[in-house]
């Protein structure tokens, strides 16, 4: 069958496409929860400024198509003196647009803990690192890892969008594999189905991390 | 004051602290935004003649990136409508009491959702016309807006099922139950009595999907679509003097003003809904607009339940 020959034609570049893949995602995600702790904190700090900038923040990146953003970067950027190269752009733009999803998130999951939690907290005598790092936070971020592997997963997919700026991932190779094949339906099945093994092994690990976390409440 | 968990009303020295900061975070900031705007003039990208195609009317310029966002548009409820309906179809049949459909509805939604969306355009561009009869293959690798319609609905009728499908289910049992009881039959209870209900509890939803399918359209640029905002802003960029900047900051705009407005009016009818119903926000795994949808509206009845919890 021309599926599993072609499959096993291509392994090598199967398996370092997919490596790609994964090499970005990682990066920009680990990129996009730094950005988006840092974010999230400015929105729940008492500064207005900081709050304000915060928001200005995640409304320019959830309100734009990661294309545009890609584009806007690396063409228009480019234009302008952008220092980054390729792989960088792809870490950097995905990572800022992601990061203002895990700053919601974040935000979410922390105003999600009751307010009586942190007042019994004070009440008792804890300090604000007390209350943050042994009531708030231990509660919040058990809300939080669900919202979380789903924008690991989002994160994972959105890597195939920055093929439009030359980086040869998944979504690039099914094409190039398939017209070198002159068999494009075959190519995309196999690449669908390295998606669908990432994208549902994520989910399954994120499931049994939600459950080792979990507490009886 | 805002009632954050993280801190409790601010006194005189929490006061003074809040102002130290707001002044030091204000130069950090003004520096940041400072330096990148000195950046762009030294470049020269502040130039009136570079911004100046914007406000041309006499070339046409500015109708014609608006009316790209009029095709955009076209495009997303088009891709709407034909994924409502099969994605209707498809959480009709995984709710169906026939093991086999049900299974099989199942199947087609995970395999579905599983790809990245820009796969699915490829696929439909590339791969359907090798598949189809040649009549109907080429007039799809000729046209680049139909793949992408194709594409985009193969992956949004997989969500919109799980969107319906939760809908449906969110909706009480005794609905159905009292549905059969006064003598209907499965097909006229979900007819006349489940779905009228829970189509209306999923609109918040729907619109929110509205503004990702919308945010996808732009992938258009990648199998060359050119009638669309995006595929136009190539055209803009394409004059000299050399304006890419300029133009993906004008085409940034209008996709910004339409998708900020479809997820505010979410988001809106989201808290109307949820304080008529009670009913929460369908969440899909993987959908990160639908999850921010659902926290938005999650934050918004805790703040509620608080603002009670201090009244009384």
């Amino acid at each position: 069958m021309a599926l599993f020959e072609l499959a096993s034609d291509n392994a090598d570049l199967l398996v370092a496409l997919t490596l790609e893949t994964l090499r970005l995602a990682v990066l920009s995600y680990a990129l996009a929860f730094v950005i988006g702790v840092v974010i999230a904190g400015m929105r729940l700090s008492p500064v207005p400024v900081l709050q304000r900038a915060g928001s200005l923040y995640t409304s320019f990146y959830r309100n734009l198509p990661l294309l545009v953003l890609a584009i806007l970067f690396w063409v228009g950027g480019g234009r302008a003196g952008w220092p980054f190269g390729r792989t960088d752009t792809v870490i950097l733009v995905l990572g800022m647009y992601t990061g203002a999803y895990i700053a919601e998130a974040l935000r979410s999951g922390v105003n999600a803990v009751p307010l009586g939690q942190a007042e019994a907290a004070r009440a008792i005598g804890l300090g604000f690192t007390g209350v943050v790092g042994r009531v708030v936070l231990p509660q919040a971020i058990r809300t939080v890892v669900p919202p979380l592997g789903n924008l690991w997963i989002a994160n994972l997919k959105n890597t195939s969008v920055f093929l439009v700026i030359g980086i040869n991932e998944l979504t690039r190779g099914a094409r190039n594999i398939g017209q070198a094949n002159a068999d494009f339906p075959s190519a995309f099945l196999v690449i669908g189905f390295i998606y669908i093994v990432l994208v549902y092994g994520s989910a399954q690990l994120f499931k049994l991390i939600e459950r080792r976390v979990e507490i009886a409440r | 004051m805002s009632a954050s968990v993280l801190t409790e009303e601010l006194g005189p020295r929490g006061r003074a602290r809040v102002r130290y900061a707001t002044i030091a975070a204000s130069i950090v900031l003004a520096a940041f935004v400072g330096m990148i705007l000195y950046r762009l003039y030294a470049e020269g990208q502040f130039a009136p003649r570079l911004w100046s195609q914007f406000v041309d009317f006499d070339a046409g310029w500015p109708s014609f990136l608006v009316a790209g966002l009029w095709d955009t548009l076209r495009a997303a409820v088009a891709v709407m409508v034909l994924a409502s309906i099969i994605g209707l179809f498809l959480a009709l049949v995984r709710l169906s009491p026939s093991r086999p459909f049900r299974f099989l509805a199942g199947l087609v939604i995970d395999v579905f959702r599983g790809p990245p969306v820009l796969l699915f355009i490829y696929f439909s561009f590339f791969a359907l016309p090798q598949l189809l009869p040649a009549g109907l293959g080429n007039t799809i690798s000729r046209n680049a807006l139909y793949a992408l319609i194709i594409g985009l609905t193969l992956y949004h009728m997989a969500v919109l099922a799980e969107v319906f499908r939760a809908g449906i289910l969110s909706l009480d049992r005794g609905q159905r139950e009292a549905a059969l009881g006064v003598g209907m039959t499965e097909g006229k209870a979900m007819r006349l009595v489940i779905l009228p209900q829970a189509l209306r509890r999923m609109i918040p939803t729907i619109v929110a999907q509205l503004a990702t399918i919308t945010k996808d359209t732009s992938l258009g640029f990648i199998i060359g679509l050119s009638s669309d905002l995006t595929g136009r802003g190539r055209a803009f960029a394409q004059g000299s003097p050399i304006n890419d900047l300029q133009t993906w900051v004008g085409v940034g705009v209008l996709y910004f003003i339409i998708i900020w407005g479809l997820s505010r009016l979410a988001r809106r009818l989201e808290v109307v809904q949820r304080a008529k119903l009670g009913a929460g926000a369908i969440d899909v795994a993987g959908e990160a607009d639908l999850g921010a949808l659902a926290e938005a509206a999650e934050e918004d009845v805790a703040r509620a339940a608080q603002g009670d919890a201090t009244k009384g």
